[in-house]
């Protein structure tokens, strides 16, 4: 690795512990404050369950892909 | 290309801390449901999911994975991902806390696995992705948490897709 990926690699790792850091006081900020009218909350609801499923649908499809790919050399295929 | 295999790693642990974000309390506000704090977590989670497969697909395509562990990697990304969908059924169906608490504890146990399936050859790249899988888990143990911690809401929790 060059010097700049390493640097962006400690980088990267900074930037893990930052995120598991901020997750308890996400969690206390959801539990301590209110977030919307019951309309609202139903929508965001409907909202995120949807995008997650589709961001879901889209691992499984393409895990699934992952397995129809070719043998490491596959021969050319010739004409008749 | 690998730059941008970390930047995007580095933009793809910022989600579960950008994509938490509560907003602010309004006139006629109710407290959330644990539903609606599982299904905003699940879409972040989800969307993390998605770029750290991605990422993973481009270690491939850079090398430093060979196709069985590839495979490998992408039979638990499958995993994962057939688990996450259940949950996210689950909770739309307005299933009973106990069983989505169940579920997501599962699933931290596969997320959990996904470093060792995964070898990458780049010891720096399979620490990254370590880190990912611990962000991913963390965001996970943040979601069992609100389940355990709030109640089941009287009121239906889950519209229709």
């Amino acid at each position: 690795m060059t010097p700049a990926e390493i640097l962006l690699v400690t980088q990267i790792l900074s930037l893990a512990a930052q995120a598991a850091a901020a997750i308890p006081s996400i969690r206390a900020a959801w539990t301590q404050q209110s977030a919307a009218t019951t309309a609202e909350q139903q929508a965001q609801i409907t909202a995120n369950l949807n995008g997650a499923m589709s961001n879901l649908q889209q691992v499984v499809d393409h895990a699934k892909s992952a397995f129809a790919l070719p043998p490491a050399s596959p021969a050319a295929p010739t004409a008749a | 290309m690998k730059r941008f295999t970390y930047l995007l790693l580095a933009a793809t642990l910022l989600v579960p801390v950008m994509g938490c974000k509560q907003q602010a309390a309004t006139p006629g506000a109710v407290a959330p449901t644990f539903y609606s704090q599982a299904a905003y977590a699940m879409n972040g989670f989800s969307t993390t999911l998605l770029q750290a497969q991605s990422m993973f697909t481009t270690a491939y395509q850079e090398q430093l994975v060979d196709l069985a562990t590839y495979q490998k990697g992408q039979q638990v990304f499958l995993q994962i991902g057939v688990s996450g969908e259940a949950i996210v059924s689950g909770l739309q169906a307005g299933q009973s806390k106990a069983t989505i608490e169940a579920q997501i504890n599962a699933l931290i146990a596969q997320v959990a696995s996904v470093p060792q399936a995964f070898a990458i050859k780049n010891t720096q790249s399979q620490a990254a992705f370590t880190a990912l899988a611990n962000s991913l888990v963390a965001i996970l143990q943040a979601v069992e948490s609100q389940v355990s911690a709030t109640g089941t809401p009287v009121t239906p929790a889950v519209p229709g897709k």
